[in-house]
């Protein structure tokens, strides 16, 4: 076995950065700072691009239509998987589907749920019709062979159970047919069932203490919907229009023909929700990346200055080196040492700090935010930690490139003359 | 002295997180409407017992002067940083909806804790097994060649 030098050149590097602990410590903990941002801002404005454009696709529809005054619920559902419970009369299905321009229409029925053997906080059932619908399907065909029946339910990626598990809502037990993949929406914490499933389930939630959908108006029921029977029930209208309108038109026209705010009906055009998110999500990554500009070019610039300071008060010992017979290549090169191992130490603490902060609490953050998170896969996150390493990383070296060139272009005998030997 | 110092404060800090924090700063859920305990409940009630080892361990850690004595310390509290983590994640876990407040905060609490619990006492275990005494080399006699020596 090759016997290791007594001192090798790295060595005289990690020596050196020992000398001088105080000052060491300062600069790996500002590249530190600057790995934790650089990581931290990428990894959730990446979760939250993800996440809005999981909603994207799973907002299969044009426009949704909701009874007056609960918009703002089916967007808690939909974001944020708030559980709400709420109807309107189920004849808008016919009477929507009745108005030119409309391809598809198809109801959702809301029942949040008191408390489950599976957690001690309400969920959101939605019902959902698997003849007419275009939402839910296309994306349950892939984890569910077959059509749901009366007792079978799907759960999204946050609710607990695995498939032929039993859970039970309102003292029923329903079978998990499937699981769905966690979409970074509302959908991860909700239930779906069909529609005979979800209007049982209604009307469970009325005997239970929930509001009545017969009579008493509570809190949560719709003005229209607290007088509609269960059979004739849904909460939201999901509708696809024709290719060539646009869905601000046929609002409009909605609008027009039921009597804009007579009707007990608010359409809402899904590019509404998605444009809301959309510009929260813009306003939060200008911000990230100014944020992170302005961190990485601080950094350079105090890095730059205290290598040349440092490089300037220790002419005398590269003079020593120098005449010791080191070439200014090897002086040039310890310089690039002792750089690059601050700021990789510094890069390297951020980005394991960061991610440690941040991976574990996902659910915290998507609850904070308020808007939808979906954090990346396993290869995606690497390559993030990978480049946030890499660019705060090469913060040291370029900070060190300019007093290391002034060094190798003195001669030997100037550098020690000028150190005072 | 500075090493003894940091390192026996960060444990008992550490130990008193694990410890409290579950039943105190960063709660676990309470019991459900019929009065029964969830899963998460019983992982609090385990992780009071880590963190006070914790807690005693960072306190033998102030005590001790002799390097070697603390390098097995760090090494024990590094494992017992595992153990904090495994009752979580492994050994006996909590509620399965992702939402609850024991997934959404109190569980990512306790694995940052425990992580920085085993990575911190694993690199002061390194740090003190690298600073025991060196090998210094004994200085090396001039080697005279033989046919100078003759000569």
């Amino acid at each position: 076995m090759k016997r290791r030098p007594f001192l090798t050149f790295s060595d005289v590097a990690v020596y050196n950065l020992k000398r001088r602990p105080f000052r060491t410590a300062c600069l790996v903990s500002l590249v530190a700072a600057l790995a934790f941002v650089l990581f931290g801002g990428s990894l959730i404005t990446y979760s939250l691009i993800n996440g809005t454009e999981g909603l994207a696709k799973r907002l299969g529809a044009d426009i949704l239509i909701v009874p007056k005054g609960y918009d703002q619920m089916v967007e808690g559902i939909l974001l944020r998987g708030e559980p709400s419970t709420f109807y309107m009369n189920a004849d808008w299905i016919e009477k929507i589907s009745a108005l030119e321009g409309i391809r598809a229409v198809s109801p959702h029925l809301f029942v949040a749920s008191l408390n489950a053997a599976c957690c001690s906080v309400p969920i959101q059932l939605i019902g959902f019709d698997q003849e007419t619908d275009f939402i839910v399907t296309p994306w349950l065909r892939t984890a569910l062979p077959g059509e749901l029946g009366d007792d079978e339910i799907v759960i999204g990626g946050s609710v607990s159970g695995r498939v032929g598990d039993k859970l039970m809502f309102f003292d029923r037990s329903y079978r998990i047919a499937a699981k769905m993949e966690n979409t970074g929406t509302g959908f991860d914490a909700s239930i779906f069932m069909n529609m005979n499933a979800a209007r049982r389930a209604a009307g469970d939630y009325g005997a239970k203490g929930g509001p009545s959908l017969e009579g008493e108006n509570g809190e949560n029921a719709s003005r229209e919907g607290a007088s509609t029977p269960p059979e004739e029930s849904i909460s939201s209208l999901v509708v696809l229009i024709d290719d060539g309108l646009t869905a601000a038109g046929m609002t409009r026209k909605i609008n027009n023909t039921f009597g804009y705010g007579k009707s007990g009906i608010v359409v809402v055009p899904t590019k509404t929700i998605i444009g809301n998110v959309s510009g929260g999500l813009r306003a939060l990554t200008a911000f990230t990346a100014v944020l992170v500009v302005i961190l990485w070019i601080l950094s350079l610039l105090v890095l730059t200055i205290v290598f040349s300071v440092t490089l300037n008060e220790r002419k005398q010992e590269f003079g020593i080196l120098r005449s010791l017979g080191i070439t200014r290549k090897k002086l040039i090169a310890l310089v690039f040492l002792e750089s690059g191992t601050i700021s990789l130490t510094g890069a390297a603490i951020g980005v394991f700090l960061s991610a440690l902060l941040i991976l574990p609490f996902r659910i915290y953050i998507q609850e904070t935010i308020s808007m939808p998170y979906m954090q990346p896969s396993l290869g995606k996150l690497l390559a993030i930690a990978a480049a946030s390493l890499f660019l705060s990383f090469a913060t040291g070296p370029l900070a060190s490139l300019f007093s290391s060139s002034k060094m190798g272009s003195s001669d030997a005998y100037v550098v020690i003359r000028e150190g005072g030997l | 002295m500075k090493n003894r110092m940091i390192s026996g404060l960060g444990a008992v800090v550490m130990g008193s997180l694990i410890a409290f924090g579950p039943q105190f700063f960063f709660e676990i859920c309470k019991p459900m409407a019929n009065g029964r305990w969830m899963k998460c409940h019983w992982t609090g009630q385990a992780e009071i017992g880590v963190g006070l080892l914790i807690v005693a361990l960072g306190v033998l850690l102030l005590l001790f002067s002799s390097e070697k004595v603390r390098l097995g310390l760090s090494l024990s509290l590094a494992f017992t940083g595992g153990l904090a983590l495994a009752f979580p994640h492994a050994l006996i876990g909590g509620c399965e909806m992702a939402t609850m407040p024991c997934r959404k905060v109190a569980f990512p609490s306790l694995t940052v804790i425990g992580v920085l619990t085993v990575v911190g006492f694993a690199v002061n275990a390194f740090y003190l097994h690298r600073k025991r005494p060196m090998q210094v080399p004994m200085q090396v006699p001039m080697q005279i060649p033989m046919k100078a020596r003759q000569s």
